[in-house]
């Protein structure tokens, strides 16, 4: 069964932050707490300290946001944010049986998750715990792809996620404390 | 980017001490105090201090420990930098602000930006200590106990409440400079500074408020 990199008993996971938007690049930290009962909670916080927004995840509603600067508060830009995160942490993924793919050429095994608003397809080599690679798609478009960078010892080292039809990249580099 | 300065503003005031963080009774002499930091702010050319910052959030039970240095020299020149557990600089000279982290740098102009503009013009009245004059934007309260002075700083303006709630400034009894600084936000969760190893009036070359 697919499993989050992000899922965890204890502990929280911290990442430099850089994100690209048109022509705007903006940094900070992202915190991400999982609990045990498959919900996580997201706080975006400036390197100074300031944060700029806490949304948490659920299995199986949608997501709450507790607070995103007023700057940030566009109906657009929290729906997108909330994707992104979304596709990332897996969380609509708990507990749910994918359908699944299997790419014999290049070994990997793809699970498949409908949901309200589209697709989420997340790629493993075969014998692997975490996926690589993880796809949203809307109707026939490939939305947003991730890319997954860790190990089973260490967690996820990185996350990189594209916009493949608007100018927008989020890059995730983990802090070990 | 102006959110950015803003929170540089109300960090960096002057120089480094023993932190001392209860807050204690009303302060006897206000006047006194203000007019005697003023002293302190034109005596003062240089600054430079190591820092920790405690980021508590409510949702984790460990807090967020950043550590860096600080120098500021007269005038207007300050120099803010991360150095654990992530490298970041903030370098505000002549008129511009420079961002350095890992992956870019980049500039903006103040002058040319009003919101910029009027968050230098903060940072300076932290400085000299004109900001506990600035009764149009801010609540102060002031407070004392055996060590330290304590100043709180409430926004007036509802837009910057939404993101601070409260800022603390705590001044060493001893020589008025401030030993910690904790900025409050709404939910519980508030950003805690605390300097060390202060020191006055050292010899501060300009190369290090330089964007290069």
């Amino acid at each position: 069964m697919p499993v989050s990199w992000f899922k965890s008993d204890t502990g929280h996971f911290l990442f430099n932050t850089n994100i690209d938007l048109m022509k705007n690049h903006f940094t900070g930290i992202t915190i991400v707490k999982p609990d045990k009962s498959g919900n996580y909670r997201v706080i975006m916080i400036t390197e100074t300290g300031l944060k700029l927004l806490d949304i948490e995840f659920f299995p199986d509603s949608a997501p709450e946001v507790h607070y995103i600067m007023e700057a940030m508060d566009k109906k657009a830009l929290k729906r997108t944010l909330k994707n992104d995160l979304s596709l990332i942490l897996m969380n609509q993924t708990d507990g749910r049986s994918p359908g699944w793919l299997l790419d014999h050429k290049s070994d990997t095994q793809i699970a498949k998750y409908r949901i309200s608003n589209g697709k989420q397809f997340y790629l493993f080599k075969t014998g692997d715990t975490y996926p690589y690679k993880a796809n949203y798609t809307k109707g026939l478009t490939n939305k947003v792809t991730a890319r997954y960078y860790g190990s089973d010892k260490t967690g996820p080292d990185s996350i990189g996620l594209v916009h493949n039809n608007i100018p927008l990249k989020l890059s995730l580099f983990r802090i070990h404390d | 980017m102006y959110i950015k300065i803003f929170q540089i503003f109300v960090l960096l005031a002057y120089s480094i001490l023993l932190p001392a963080q209860n807050t204690g009774k009303p302060m006897n002499d206000v006047p006194g105090f203000k007019s005697r930091l003023e002293t302190l702010a034109g005596r003062v050319n240089t600054i430079e201090s190591d820092f920790v910052q405690e980021k508590n959030l409510s949702v984790l039970a460990d807090k967020i420990v950043s550590k860096g240095h600080f120098c500021y020299k007269k005038d207007n020149n300050i120099r803010w930098e991360y150095n654990h557990p992530y490298r970041y600089l903030i370098i505000i000279s002549g008129g511009k602000i420079f961002i350095k982290e890992d992956k870019g740098q980049k500039q903006y102009d103040i002058e040319s930006n009003r919101m910029f503009r009027e968050m230098n013009n903060f940072l300076s009245g932290c400085i000299k200590g004109d900001i506990l004059k600035n009764e149009k934007d801010f609540n102060a309260g002031y407070f004392e106990n055996e060590k330290s002075y304590f100043v709180t700083l409430v926004p007036k303006s509802e837009t910057m409440r939404k993101m601070l709630n409260e800022v603390q400034i705590w001044f060493d009894k001893s020589d008025l400079t401030v030993s910690a600084i904790k900025m409050l936000e709404s939910g519980g969760d508030y950003t805690k500074i605390d300097f060390t190893g202060k020191k006055l009036n050292s010899e501060i070359p300009l190369e290090k408020f330089s964007f290069k």
